[in-house]
């Protein structure tokens, strides 16, 4: 519907004047397509630049022609698209499902380029940071020149598609800079200059969209929405548009922006790469910059570090633990059967909301019980009473006892932790005496260290094995040392069964699901046998909320989690149940580990193990830990015998999952969808991360469809409504015998009819220059027309009502003349 | 509001670029704030050298036209520059003193390297007088819309609108005042007795024998000597330049009256004055007129008067002065009356 404010009569007012001026419109529809075509030459400029400052600064070796070409050529299907209106309606969608499309056929070779992309970036950063290690997300295929050339491939389109918008339709500079500036600076933070070309394409698209916009000779007629014709009010003519102008401005800027980058680019080579002294604000961002690199993106989510193995008992700060494959153990023994080696480095006692505190009694209260030497013997008798009685079982029955020798090496941790596997005799090998952690040793330089352990064989105690009595039933040799043993007892069950208020809510709804058990064994298989159920085993839980009891929010809300987690609440279920457990971690040596171990032949096994092993072909391995098998147990206490680890932690998913968890961020597109298999025979690398089905990204692809299906319902909704309410207006005004709307829509309707039909007229264009091109074009109702003229310019500019008859008749005679000039173009 | 906000980018961006360089301390970000501190002389010189090479004219194919034709006005820009100028501000206005001056319009145009631009506006001349289109307060702005450059040039023209031709005018009886004799020979273009009183060029149309031969010689343009009529009867066109507020149609019809009367006279070969009074001066203007272009010329003059709103003010004047040149033709919006307010057409 046409809205005309009720302006004074034209005719009067060319009286008064005597001549009749009209100031022709600018020449929009000329060089339309010279404006188009340096619109897409800045597009092009745009996007080749910043792809190719990226792989200029990192030196990336990938096919930088086709990467050019690709982006040529679709930025000029981009900026033609604005040629004509309907053409772009049409084309869009349709560029909008080929993208989406390619992205899902070659989203292995996307998926992988990007990551192939980000490992080299990280590599770099780690180089300037000289950081010992940096994140590597495993890439599914080996071929780096293919994926990342078809990566930035992807990108380029990406980045043309929005520069597009930015450009041929707002020519807005800001919007340029912000989306490819922030590319620029992934070489500049790290002192990589890229190259003359790409950095002369970019400020060359900045400043010529800057100048353009400034000019305003860019826009093309439908871009004019606020330009009207000739009118008493409007007083200002601008003639813009001017597509030769445009042609020379951009040449123009091309020689400055050349000049420019000629000028400084040596002398920006040659001071780039001196080391200057770093700013404050640099310091600061370059310490998250380590953290990302070393961490990934949700390390900023975390309230502590979480690689580099333990959390020292901390709980609930991770958001999501990533690992960062580097050797953090090497332990060198002989396994002696397939079940997982548990090397323990911190013990928890008092659960705290947030953490594990560890053992610290308080010995004033055992040195007055026992008193001097005896308390010495107390400690002594304490410190190793699970090794001890598995040695004296040996003695008995050296069948199936064994003893072994392990040496470990601390590699790339930076604690004060001794690692021991069960169960640890003292020695003076020992860089510190073992006692029941009851509290840490400080070992600060000791990096290996060797030491004779009895190994953990499950049958041993596996709970239903008879053996398990017998070695219950060691006592100790003489009356001194068995009252050590209740001593011990009755202290393990008064510390280690404190359970706090914070948790008992969550804990009696989940042993009331639980329910009761007649054996520890058999709690701790209920217990087990729960949280598989109930729970699923995740890297990237979210941080528990710091006012919040933590295995209270894993139990009653999380629902997933990782060792911790798992541990925790199994450590606190036990409590609960009224059995002392505490809180371990520490490192294990899974099967998957031995596989990739590397055997020592020169070793004797027999200097490494005495008794027979459970696993054949056993020998002297040497296994590399990293920070991926830190791992979190717990410990329950069996009078008679001591403390027994068991391990609540469900099995999860994909060893890899962690890494592709953590390639969310990186690969948005490609990362949502199953990575697949790859027709053509390319040889994938070991690692199938890439090619997982991420299910944890699934939770993106239905939102983000769910959005995206909402902003097209409402663009949808709100032009409908428009048109609903303009037409209910016009209804409205009809009932109260105003139809001076009805004949300004019926005009509405007319002059579409008439730029469909390629009359020469434009919205622009006067009501009476319209009625005088129709005149001209159907002389045979000359008449007529100036009556509807007539009826139409008292509708728009008169003070009373237009009755319902001139409308009628306004309605007739203009659907009469869109009949008359169909005909006369049929018969021509 | 436009220089605030450039400035006001250009400062914001000159910001950033300090703080990069205060955070990277490297040497590009140092040699980005140098090219960003040079821009603004570079576009003031690139400015100024384009607006050295720059001309204005406006120009119209015909200074004369006709009442309802359509001429075009064209304002062309011209450059010689290699540097473009992206918007050169104008106002243009075209008026006449008979009627109501339209709002002045201001109109933006760029210019290419080398290149021109004509605006050219189709102008439909409604009624009669003397349009006058001036284009000026010429302005531009440098690149970077920091410094605004005036250019002095004032340029205008003049349209004189003229009614369009006409047939010649059934004119009464009465026109044939005593005095006059159909059938005596009109002396009022004198003859070869009769003292010249004046040399002019040619004029087609003119006598063989009234041309100075000597004076053609040495000028190489005919010229023709002027006779001092013999005749004491002469008729006395005079406009009146009343124009009626209520009715704008009124100095439209008086001037169309004059000019059809003077027509008919020019083709019944009668010599006359046509006179207006100018209320400027509080003067007659009298211009003998023997053929059209001398009627061309007396009517521009008339169109430079001053346009009146006492009626009947010219008449009134010259029948209360000594004023007596011969029979008066009173050409007024209703129609010719003679002096006795008869009306002759």
């Amino acid at each position: 519907m046409i809205f005309h404010s009720k302006s004074a009569n034209k005719a009067d007012t060319e009286l008064h004047t005597g001549y009749k001026m009209a100031l022709p419109l600018a020449q929009y529809h000329t060089m339309r397509l010279q404006v188009c075509l340096a619109k897409a030459l800045l597009v092009f400029c745009a996007s080749l630049g910043t792809v190719g400052c990226i792989v200029s600064a990192f030196s990336l070796e990938i096919n930088m022609p086709l990467i050019a070409i690709c982006l040529f050529l679709f930025s000029m299907l981009l900026a033609f698209l604005h040629y004509n209106h309907t053409f772009f309606n049409l084309v869009y969608p349709v560029i909008f499902f080929v993208f989406s499309y390619a992205i899902l056929k070659y989203r292995v070779y996307v998926n992988s380029g990007f990551q192939g992309i980000m490992n080299v970036i990280r590599e770099k950063y780690r180089d300037y940071f000289v950081l010992s290690y940096s994140r590597q997300t495993s890439e599914a295929i080996s071929n780096r020149y293919l994926t990342m050339t078809i990566a930035f491939v992807f990108l380029g389109f990406f980045l043309a598609l929005m520069i597009n918008i930015a450009i041929s339709n707002y020519m807005s500079t800001f919007f340029t800079i912000v989306m490819t500036f922030p590319f620029l600076q992934f070489g500049l933070y790290i002192d990589a200059l890229p190259g003359p070309l790409y950095l002369f394409l970019l400020l060359f698209s900045y400043v010529a969209a800057a100048l353009l916009k400034r000019s305003g000779h860019f826009m093309l007629s439908e871009n004019r929405r606020k330009d009207k014709p000739y009118t008493l009010k409007k007083s200002v003519h601008s003639y813009k548009g001017n597509g030769l102008l445009m042609l020379q401005l951009c040449g123009v800027c091309f020689a400055i922006c050349l000049f420019l980058t000629g000028l400084t680019y040596p002398i920006m080579q040659s001071h780039f790469l001196e080391t200057d002294e770093v700013s404050k604000p640099k310091e600061v961002t370059d310490h998250y910059i380590k953290l990302l690199v070393q961490n990934g993106f949700y390390s900023f989510f975390n309230r502590y570090q979480a690689t580099g193995g333990m959390s020292d008992g901390r709980l609930g700060g991770i958001s999501s633990v990533s690992s960062d494959q580097e050797t953090d153990l090497t332990v060198t023994f002989v396994p002696t059967s397939t079940d997982t080696v548990y090397l323990k480095g911190f013990t928890g006692e008092r659960y705290t909301q947030d953490a594990w505190l560890a053992p610290d009694y308080d010995e004033t209260e055992l040195r007055e019980q026992l008193g001097g030497e005896a308390f010495y013997r107390y400690t002594m008798f304490s410190s190793q009473i699970e090794a001890n009685r598995v040695a004296q079982f040996r003695s008995i029955r050296p069948d199936i006892a064994l003893q072994g020798k392990m040496m470990i090496e601390k590699k790339d941790i930076r604690d004060n932790h001794i690692y021991v596997p069960y169960f640890t005799q003292n020695s003076e090998q020992l860089p510190v005496a073992i006692d029941h952690s009851v509290r840490n040793k400080q070992s600060d330089l000791t990096t290996t260290y060797s030491l004779s352990y009895f190994p953990l064989v499950k049958d041993y105690l596996g709970m239903t094995s008879p053996y398990y009595k017998q070695i219950v039933a060691i006592k100790a040799a003489n009356a001194e040392e068995y009252d050590y043993e209740n001593y011990f007892d009755m202290y393990q069950k008064v510390y280690y069964k404190t359970v706090p208020q914070s948790c008992k809510k969550a804990l009696k709804t989940a042993t009331d699901s639980i329910g009761s058990a007649e054996s520890i064994p058999e709690l701790v298989e209920k217990i087990q046998t729960y949280f598989s159920s109930n729970y699923h085993y995740s890297l990237s839980p979210g941080a528990t909320p710091p006012d919040q009891d933590f295995v209270s929010y894993f139990l009653e809300e999380q629902g997933e989690g990782f060792c911790v987690h798992f541990a925790s609440a199994g450590t606190m279920l036990l409590r609960a149940y009224g059995i002392p457990a505490r809180y371990c971690e520490g490192y294990v040596i899974k099967l998957s580990n031995l596989a990739d171990a590397t055997l020592l032949d020169t070793e004797d096994v027999t200097d490494w193990l005495s008794g027979t092993p459970r696993m054949q072909n056993s020998g002297v391995v040497t296994v590399e830990l990293p920070d991926a098998n830190a791992h979190a147990w717990t410990e329950v206490y069996l009078e008679g015998f001591g403390w027994y680890p068991v391990d609540f932690t469900p099995p999860s998913l994909n060893a890899d999952e962690a890494e592709e968890n953590e390639s969310i961020f990186a690969s948005l597109f490609s990362g949502m969808f199953d990575g697949g298999q790859p027709d053509d025979g390319i040889s994938k690398n070991t690692g199938d991360a890439a090619g997982a089905i991420n299910e944890s990204n699934l939770f993106l692809l239905i939102p983000t469809a769910f959005v995206l299906l909402l902003m097209l319902a409402i663009v949808l909704a709100v032009q409908f409504a428009r048109r609903y309410k303009c037409y209910m207006a016009m209804k409205k005004a009809c009932r109260t015998g105003n139809y001076s709307p009805l004949v300004s829509y019926q005009y509405a309707r007319t002059l579409k009819a008439l730029i469909r039909k390629k009359v020469p007229v434009s919205k622009q264009t006067l009501p009476s220059d319209v009625f005088e091109v129709l005149s001209s074009l159907l002389p045979s109702m000359q008449e007529e027309l100036v009556q509807a003229y007539d009826i139409l310019e008292r509708a728009l500019y008169g003070k009373a009502f237009t009755s319902k008859e001139k409308a009628d008749l306004f309605v007739k005679q203009t659907n009469k003349a869109c009949k008359q000039l169909k005909r006369n173009s049929m018969k021509n | 509001m436009r220089r605030f906000l450039s400035f006001a980018t250009y400062g914001f961006v000159m910001l950033l670029l300090v703080l990069f360089a205060l955070f990277f301390r490297q040497s590009f970000v140092v040699m980005l704030l140098v090219i960003m501190m040079v821009l603004p002389f570079a576009s003031y010189h690139m400015t100024k050298h384009a607006l050295g090479q720059l001309t204005i004219r406006m120009a119209t194919p015909c200074t004369q036209t006709r009442k309802g034709e359509t001429l075009p006005l064209s304002i062309v820009l011209e450059s010689r520059s290699l540097f473009p100028l992206l918007d050169i501000h104008f106002t243009f206005q075209l008026a006449s003193a008979y009627y109501h001056s339209a709002k002045p319009l201001s109109i933006v145009i760029g210019t290419g390297m080398f290149g021109s631009h004509a605006l050219s506006v189709p102008v439909t001349y409604e009624h009669l007088g003397l349009f006058a289109a001036s284009a000026y307060d010429f302005y531009t702005w440098d690149y970077l819309h920091f410094f605004r450059f005036d250019i002095a040039a004032k340029q205008s023209c003049e349209v004189a609108v003229f009614p369009p031709k006409c047939e010649r005018m059934t004119v009464h009886e009465a026109l044939y005042a005593e005095g006059f004799d159909e059938y005596e020979t009109s002396e009022k273009r004198g003859n070869a007795s009769s003292d010249v009183t004046d040399i002019r060029e040619y004029i087609p149309g003119d006598r063989l024998q009234a041309i100075h031969w000597k004076l053609t010689a040495k000028t190489d343009k005919l010229m023709v000597k002027e006779f001092e009529s013999t005749s004491s009867h002469q008729f006395v066109v005079l406009l009146e330049l009343y124009k009626n507020p209520d009715n704008p149609l009124s100095l439209d019809a008086a001037i169309t009256n004059a000019y059809q009367i003077s027509m008919t006279l020019i083709m019944m070969n009668e010599l006359f004055l046509f006179g207006f009074y100018n209320d400027a001066l509080s003067d007659f203007c009298f211009y003998p007129i023997t053929h059209e272009d001398q009627l061309t010329e007396a009517l521009i003059n008339a169109y430079y008067a001053p346009a009146y709103d006492t009626p009947s003010l010219g008449f009134d004047t010259y029948i209360g002065s000594d004023l007596k040149k011969g029979s008066l033709l009173h050409a007024c919006e209703k129609g010719v009356f003679d002096d006795f307010s008869q009306q002759i057409c």
